[in-house]
């Protein structure tokens, strides 16, 4: 058995510990394990594909620079998430963003997924609207509620996780979730086939 | 269940975040009830396509484009210094060792002196001894290293009051030299004693 079949088998906290020391392929394994979730993260908070690369870019970066501190208690998940708060946080400060008014199309381009390649035309342009209006709904969200939507049904952390990460009680991640499905609910009614 | 509660808890059954018994209520109330299930399906399709428009839509691992940075020589911060806690932890162990050596300085104290204490007094001349040393009236002894010295000569009896005398239990009263005179008799514990006035009385 390899070394990278080893640290395959191992837990996420486990390889943490082995980037604690150094080890750059534990560091890659662990990269291998997250990127996806924490672009799905940064791209539900922002709806920037851009954006959403540099700060999973950033997010590993800060996980290097702070192996040193990192004790193995609880969800490791959930640490890793609080590092991805963290910089998406800086990140708003530094941008001073606002809360953005609802708008009928998302502004952003946002590439066709794989899976639509090949269909024809109007068929591409009716699920970028229908892409650009959802994008839009999620958009009008407070964002405590996005943040715990996108947790929760994006990257599939459990009320806990997403209360250790947003550092509130566990009713509290449940009653946001309501909300944001609820309103969700309301402004996609006539757009899905409900 | 009636259709209310299950309302609120279906977002809860969807996700599989309910304890297992009310999940089991929960899919029990939908088998017989179609308004209940009509709702259940409008929230799975809202919640599905939300996810499915929030997945990012192409990663790729870009894992090579952060070696460079792990190789440098400061790329790991260090244990950031909290000075104020450091400063409060230094004053509270300071305290600390300030309080336990107030306490244990004066032990230390009687402890060095009582080893300086004279041994156990088997002579009589030697005994006579101390008691003259305690009844000389220009050098009193303090009550803390009589007392001790009172333990060391075996007699918990012998007390030194202000009249610097000693006290002895009735049955050492027949050998008290001839030039002792009882002042008085008292009782504690059950035990009479004499009170005397000459202060060579000790038990050989």
């Amino acid at each position: 058995m390899g070394p990278d079949e080893t640290l395959k088998r191992q837990s996420d906290s486990d390889v943490m510990l082995r980037v604690q020391w150094g080890s750059e392929s534990a560091f890659a394994e662990l990269y291998e394990r997250y990127y996806r979730r924490l672009l799905d993260f940064f791209f539900g908070m922002s709806r920037n594909v851009q954006l959403s690369e540099d700060l999973c870019h950033e997010t590993f970066v800060r996980i290097w620079q702070l192996r040193a501190r990192y004790s193995p208690s609880g969800s490791f998940a959930a640490y890793i998430f609080t590092v991805a708060r963290h910089i998406w946080q800086e990140h708003c400060r530094r941008a001073g963003r606002q809360p953005k008014i609802a708008a009928p199309f998302a502004e952003e381009i946002i590439p066709e997924p794989a899976s639509s390649v090949g269909d024809a035309p109007d068929e591409q342009a009716y699920r970028a609207e229908i892409g650009g209006r959802i994008l839009a709904a999620i958009d009008t969200l407070p964002e405590e509620q996005r943040m715990a939507f996108v947790l929760r049904t994006v990257n599939g952390l459990s009320l806990y996780e997403i209360a250790a990460v947003m550092q509130c009680p566990v009713n509290t991640v449940r009653s946001r979730r309501m909300l944001a499905v609820q309103r969700l609910r309301e402004l996609l009614q006539g757009l899905l086939v409900l | 269940m009636e259709c209310s509660e299950v309302s609120s808890r279906l977002l809860g059954y969807l996700s599989d975040d309910l304890p297992p018994r009310m999940q089991r209520d929960i899919a029990e109330h939908l088998r017989g009830c179609y308004c209940c299930t009509e709702e259940l399906n409008e929230l799975t399709s809202v919640v599905e396509t939300c996810r499915d428009a929030l997945r990012f839509p192409v990663p790729y691992n870009r894992f090579e484009e952060l070696r460079p940075f792990l190789r440098k020589p400061n790329a790991v911060l260090p244990r950031p210094r909290h000075f104020v806690r450091n400063a409060v932890a230094s004053l509270a162990a300071a305290g600390l060792v300030i309080a336990f050596g107030w306490l244990l300085i004066p032990a230390v104290q009687t402890t060095v002196h009582l080893a300086r204490l004279p041994e156990r007094a088997s002579q009589p001349e030697q005994a006579k001894a101390i008691g003259d040393k305690a009844t000389r009236g220009s050098s009193r002894m303090p009550m803390a290293t009589l007392l001790a010295w009172s333990q060391k000569i075996g007699d918990e009896d012998a007390l030194i009051e202000d009249r610097q005398e000693y006290r002895v239990s009735e049955p050492e009263v027949k050998n008290l030299p001839p030039t002792t005179k009882p002042v008085s008799m008292r009782e504690k514990n059950g035990h009479k004693r004499l009170v005397l006035a000459d202060a060579t009385t000790t038990r050989s």
